[in-house]
């Protein structure tokens, strides 16, 4: 039994929602061709970045690995042996060649997540890359053309919530660099081989669902959550929460003087938890998400959705300080220490006041200078409408699971409008592949991201320029949902 | 200051009326406002039943922006933030009004039914913490105790972070609305909301990045 874990529910409300959404989506199909992998269009597309010349070579391999939790060795899947896997570190504009080897026992795929890079290589099987088998190999080839916080997973079923996760970092030859340290903040929810298997959890969840009541998910311990919390965070408790791919009570420990400036790029690598992140003590001037810059907003307390990322600077007192990543509405905490000169280290149960502070979203940024997107109404406006249910465990795009969707569809060059409606009561981290759009309207005040944490009933309108062509996902960043069917394509039509 | 659960279990039926008309499939060519806005059919008393929501939900959401702005007059610790503060208690206080006649005159409760939270258990679970994911922008107890504690330069960055949010939450809910309702009044509040909130989010965000 894993008491630590539990399933979460609110099949009814969650339930109703989505019967009401398929009812009115049947008969909304038009197709015509669309871009596929291959076309000289992708190609063309590459040909047109700019390059500094300078090519970066990378080996990657994903294996099976030991990795030591807090003294609990666990056997798991990650890159090159280390959890977070290496960091992969090229300059905007930088040609990279990434040789992949897959050592692990099913086939699997590498996804850039954020960047905007040649559809071909973009990671995901059946789409845009072919998957890579057992013992197989794929050399990665693409130019690099926005600097920023970046990261890479699998997109390939629940892989994403073992080890398999590392950063991306494209230096910028303008950042002015007002700061002493650059320090990665990667979290995660762990239950590889602590609790379940992400697999087993998946088959829970259909299983639990499927079964079409309540009377299935009786859960441990917190039975009285009224059976549909609706501010949930999430659909799984984890026995574990990871900083840079270390257990709480054996934290990563992050060095600097008193006084310095440290950047902080917090990437959220978890599949299914939302985290609040603060370093105690200190404010965290907010300076870039999704590796755009945004103008600097300063706050005790950051949240973050699955996939998103933020850079943080922050100016460190005397002492030694908890960096707390506390996941949301579900209980537990990862940490990870900021050592500044002298001081105790705090007991791992301490739970920094910042926590109870408000938590800075995405609704109060502003899009650094710079960064908009040029002024232009959308020659193309879609919805996207995520709802889903519990029981059966079902999540959709415009009422339709991946499977039976409707791709959305722009022509390149066309400004395109997505209009994203949670029709859910949970928050859902929504990722455009291939793109940063813009929240708001393009040209507006809106800053710029790939992936966006839409509140429980929630609407949010995003711009972006078709410039780059090919087939791209769009999709909730809840590895759980996305594997359930709430996943769709942006089709370039030829 | 218990609306987080009551809010999100009562949108859900405004959500409802409004997905009837939601074509997922491409658009292209549409204008901006698309072709996705009108309902095919709706009945009558749906629409009213989305009208009566909207206020039903839009009356303790701007109640609390007032309480919120209340706070603001009192720890607001710039002229700008007292500024905005009354300003929101002008636009709102005359709204709740016009909302509350249109209930009376519509035969409707004030308030949606279950929407008292007396009786549902697990609202106020000891220990687990609801991490403020309410809907549509309400603030949890929790928030407005943080705001309530919080003074000086502290209190203005809450305030303006919660007060975005909580603008977020009615300006979706007036868009819903607006997707539905035939009723000009409805129509011309909801507007108002709409626009009026986006310019004071414009305004917040501006003080907060300075």
């Amino acid at each position: 039994m894993t008491p630590s874990r539990l399933v979460t529910r609110r099949q009814l409300l969650v339930g109703a929602i989505g019967v009401g959404a398929t009812a009115g989506l049947s008969a909304c199909g038009l197709r015509s061709p669309s871009t596929p992998v291959g076309s000289p269009a992708i190609a063309a597309a590459e040909s047109a970045r700019a390059t500094t010349g300078t090519m970066r070579d990378f080996a990657l391999r994903a294996a099976p690995a030991q990795v030591d939790l807090g003294g609990t060795v666990v056997d798991t899947w990650t890159y090159g042996d280390s959890l977070p896997g290496t960091t992969l570190r090229a300059t905007a504009g930088d040609r990279v060649r990434v040789a992949f080897r897959n050592d692990l026992p099913e086939a699997t795929s590498v996804h850039w997540h954020g960047l905007a890079i040649r559809n071909d290589m973009d990671g995901v099987p059946g789409v845009t890359t072919p998957e890579v088998v057992p013992g197989g190999s794929f050399d990665f080839d693409f130019v690099v053309p926005d600097p920023g916080t970046y990261w890479f997973h699998p997109h390939h079923g629940m892989q994403l919530d073992r080890g398999l996760y590392a950063p991306f970092i494209i230096e910028d030859p303008a950042e002015p660099g007002d700061y002493d340290h650059d320090w990665l903040v990667v979290l995660d929810d762990w239950t590889d081989g602590v609790g379940p298997s992400p697999e087993k959890i998946y088959a829970d969840l259909k299983a639990t669902g499927s079964s079409g009541g309540m009377g299935g998910m009786h859960d441990s311990g917190m039975g009285d959550m009224g059976g549909m919390s609706g501010m949930d965070g999430g659909d799984v408790t984890y026995p574990m929460y990871l900083v840079n791919g270390r257990a709480p009570n054996d934290p990563d420990v992050l060095t600097a003087k008193p006084g310095q400036r440290a950047r902080l790029r917090v990437i959220n690598a978890a599949a299914d938890t939302i985290f609040d992140v603060a370093l105690a003590g200190h404010d965290m001037t907010v300076t870039h998400t999704d590796g755009y810059p945004v103008t600097p907003v300063t706050t005790r307390l950051l949240r973050l959705g699955m996939g998103e990322r933020y850079d943080a600077v922050v100016t460190l007192d005397d002492g030694v300080f908890p960096l707390v990543a506390a996941p949301v509405a579900k209980p537990g905490q990862g940490r990870a220490l900021v050592r500044a000169g002298s001081g105790t280290v705090p007991p791992t149960v301490s739970r920094p006041s910042e926590l109870d502070a408000y938590p800075l979203t995405v609704d109060a940024l502003r899009a650094g200078p710079g960064t908009a997107l040029p002024p232009q109404d959308p020659d193309s406006v879609q919805d996207l409408l995520f709802s889903g249910s519990m029981g059966p465990y079902v999540w959709t795009i415009n009422g339709r699971t991946y499977d039976d969707t409707v791709p959305l569809t722009i022509r390149a060059g066309q400004a395109g409008r997505l209009r994203i409606r949670n029709h859910s009561m949970m928050p859902h981290p929504i990722h455009l592949h291939g793109h940063t759009f813009q929240l708001g309207a393009a040209g507006g005040t809106g800053p710029r991201k790939d992936t966006v944490l839409v509140p429980a009933m929630g609407a949010v309108d995003v711009d972006f320029v078709a410039d780059n062509p090919g087939q791209w996902m769009v999709h909730c960043h809840n590895a759980y949902h996305a594997e359930a069917g709430m996943m769709t394509r942006l089709e370039y039509l030829t | 200051m218990r609306y987080a659960r009551p809010f999100a279990l009562a949108i859900t039926g405004v959500a409802l009326t409004a997905t009837l008309a939601a074509c997922g499939a491409s658009t292209e060519g549409a204008t901006t406002g698309g072709m996705n806005d009108t309902p095919s059919s709706p009945s009558t008393l749906t629409v009213q039943a989305a009208d009566i929501a909207f206020a039903q939900l839009m009356i303790p959401h701007h109640t609390q922006a007032m309480e919120m702005a209340d706070l603001a007059l009192k720890y607001g610790s710039t002229a700008e933030v007292k500024t905005l503060a009354t300003q929101i208690k002008a636009a709102q206080d005359p709204e709740i009004a016009e909302m509350t006649q249109w209930l009376g005159g519509w035969g409707a409760p004030l308030e949606m039914p279950g929407s008292d939270d007396a009786g549902m258990p697990g609202m106020d679970h000891s220990g687990m913490d609801m991490g403020g994911l309410s809907a549509a922008g309400m603030m949890s107890e929790q928030d407005m105790g943080a705001l309530d504690q919080a003074r000086g330069a502290d209190f203005d960055r809450v305030w303006l972070q919660m007060m975005i949010a909580h603008h977020q939450g009615a300006i979706a809910m007036a868009e819903q609305v607006l997707t539905t309702t035939t009723d000009e009044q409805v129509k011309a509040l909801a507007s108002n909301v709409a626009s009026g909130q986006n310019t004071e989010i414009d305004t917040m965000q501006q003080l907060l990045g300075s």
